[in-house]
């Protein structure tokens, strides 16, 4: 068993000499995520500048046909996600400005009224309304993990927060297209149909409102730390003495501020990092012996960005992303606390 | 640890870990649908009630000019109070905690006690 | 102005020279404060919908990571996922997410499947301190 060093503290009613390592608020052996942003941020619901998906097919001269496309100059659209064939010079992600439209032709570009976007391999695919893209730019050079709650809209209220879904529980980013994670910023697409009702089978208007979100950016990467376990089994020990350590955050008294104004606290438990990394493998072996909490995220081959990956599961000696195929890269962090 | 059970039949559907558990801790409450719900507790309550205690320190004491004795002292100290609660339990939650654990749920709650379903 | 406070860095990293990713904590950025943790078990019929909901009392809204296990699904493993869960199986549905408000958190499922049975879940939950919304 890897021997302990450094300093250590454990949750309240714990041992710190011979508590499980899953019982220490910190250890100076394991890392903990640390928040480097939280921000609140704010778009404008899009309307829809068409009817659902329409298909399209493009040329070099640049010019795309879709018959009755009803679009004015100026209207936002995007290519529907991996709808493209074809069509060198366009990508599904870029928002593109509609400009010299015809009944049944228009060309796009980058920005409003901008230069024509060249397309240097004729193509189809469908394309479809815009959405409100909000891009936070944390220049940390590499692939960070992140969450993002939706706190609400002007016409729900704001008495809510829903973790990665809208209110209706529909996820944010299903098919890992709407909210991505480059090395150097974050960006979330708001599509139209935010607040989906899928039992109704209609999606609820919600165009026009002011959607609000938290993100939490964390500073750490997906850079290895392999499993290590200092202290295992029978959680042995316990004390009602109440000790501990306190840090606040800047610009608040340590002896006065809340709970919630602390860096960091020995009254609460931490997420301890048990092990973190990537693989492009089926499972990852934790060696816990119990069920711990997990984070993923995913990366499909040729993507330069990451998306916060809802079907891996985990067990007591595994996490599973059996499924997913070679060709998704899956970043992961296992934290000590048992589930089971 | 904080055991919610279905008082009509002693069931246990819910759990908050912990051995200390502060106020936040004690005010939580979980609705499942089970609407007549009962607390079993095995641990610690924290209050904010002020209690006196005594503890034995080491304390170097003067006995002449620059000589110094090794005693031992009582000293009236003060902490905050926790209530306890049913630590005749208390190896059952640390089985409960266990990396290859004893599930709650396998329990019920009878007459003030736990007991193995 | 100088840099004050403290850091412990990771094992094998230099604590004067190492980046703050590398570090264990530093006093430099806060980590999140874990207030409550707790899970159970409980069923969801066919068609059904299925609420927990556990009062946090914190008197606002704070971050919460959630997971189920489907402990008999024929599509599911009988894991833990995070949430949100909007999965279309073979013979299994399972669509699940958590929400927060000043009082509750809702963990809330509903799901469906070829033999209409009721299905059994467990399920976990951490409640931090922090705030989801600002």
């Amino acid at each position: 068993m890897a021997k302990d060093y450094g300093a250590a503290v454990s949750q309240k009613g714990y041992d710190v000499k011979t508590c499980a390592d899953r019982f220490l608020v910190y250890s100076s052996a394991f890392s903990n995520l640390k928040i480097f942003n939280v921000q609140e941020v704010s778009t404008t619901i899009p309307y829809d500048v068409g009817v659902g998906f329409q298909d399209f097919t493009v040329a070099t001269n640049d010019v795309w046909t879709s018959a009755g496309h009803g679009l004015n100059n100026g209207d936002k659209i995007r290519i529907s996600a991996e709808s493209l064939t074809g069509g060198a010079g366009l990508n599904d992600h870029d928002i593109y400005y509609v400009r010299d439209k015809t009944t049944n032709t228009f060309k796009v570009s980058l920005t409003n009224g901008g230069t024509v976007v060249n397309v240097t391999s004729a193509g189809d695919g469908y394309w479809e309304s815009a959405p409100s893209r909000i891009t936070i730019t944390h220049n940390l050079g590499y692939y960070a993990p992140f969450f993002v709650i939706h706190t609400g809209t002007s016409g729900i209220g704001r008495d809510h927060s829903y973790f990665f879904t809208d209110s209706a529980g529909y996820p944010l980013d299903l098919y890992g297209s709407n909210i991505r994670q480059y090395e150097n910023k974050l960006e979330i697409d708001i599509p139209l149909t935010l607040d989906q009702y899928f039992d109704d089978g209609e999606p609820v208007n919600r165009s026009g409102e002011t959607v609000y979100l938290t993100v939490i950016q964390f500073l750490d990467d997906f850079s290895t730390i392999s499993a290590r376990n200092i202290n295992t089994g029978t959680t042995s020990g316990s004390s009602s003495t109440d000790y501990g350590i306190r840090i606040s955050k800047a610009g608040y008294d340590v002896k006065t501020c809340t709970d919630e104004q602390c860096v960091f606290s020995s009254s609460f438990f931490n997420q301890i990092v048990h092990m973190k990394g990537s693989t492009t493998g089926d499972t990852v072996s934790h060696s816990l012996s119990y069920i711990p909490n997990f984070l993923t995220y995913t990366n499909f081959s040729g993507d330069d960005y990451i998306y916060y990956e809802v079907y891996p599961s985990v067990d007591s000696s595994i996490i599973d992303f059996t499924g997913m195929g070679a060709d998704y890269t899956k970043y992961y962090i296992i934290f000590k606390d048992k589930m089971n | 640890m904080i055991l919610f059970y279905n008082k009509d039949n002693g069931e246990i559907f819910a759990t908050i870990d912990g051995r200390i558990h502060d106020r936040r801790q004690m005010a939580v409450s979980v609705d499942n649908g089970i609407e007549n719900v009962g607390k079993f507790i095995i641990g610690w309550e924290e209050t904010d009630e002020l209690e006196d205690y005594e503890e034995v320190v080491e304390k170097l004491v003067e006995v002449e000019n620059g000589l110094f004795k090794k005693v031992k002292v009582k000293e009236k100290r003060q902490r905050f109070k926790k209530i306890e609660h049913n630590l005749d339990k208390f190896e059952l939650l640390q089985r409960f905690e266990d990396e290859t654990p004893e599930n709650p749920m396998d329990y019920k709650v009878e007459n003030n006690n736990l007991i193995k379903k | 102005m100088g840099d004050y406070g403290f850091r412990i860095s990771q094992d094998g990293k230099d604590v004067k020279t190492c980046e703050d990713k590398e570090c264990v904590i530093t006093s430099k950025y806060a980590t999140l404060k874990g207030s409550i943790s707790g899970g159970g078990a409980t069923t969801c019929a066919d068609g059904g919908l299925r609420t927990i909901t556990v009062a946090h009392n914190l008197g606002y809204i704070p971050y919460v990571r959630a997971f189920l296990n489907p402990t008999d699904s024929d599509d599911f493993n009988n894991d833990y996922y995070q949430l949100p869960i909007w999965v279309d199986g073979i013979m299994d549905h399972l669509y699940a997410s958590v929400y927060v408000d000043s009082t509750n958190v809702y963990i809330e499922w509903e799901q469906w499947n070829g033999d209409a049975l009721t299905r059994n879940y467990n399920y976990k939950y951490f409640i931090f301190l922090d705030k989801a919304k600002v």
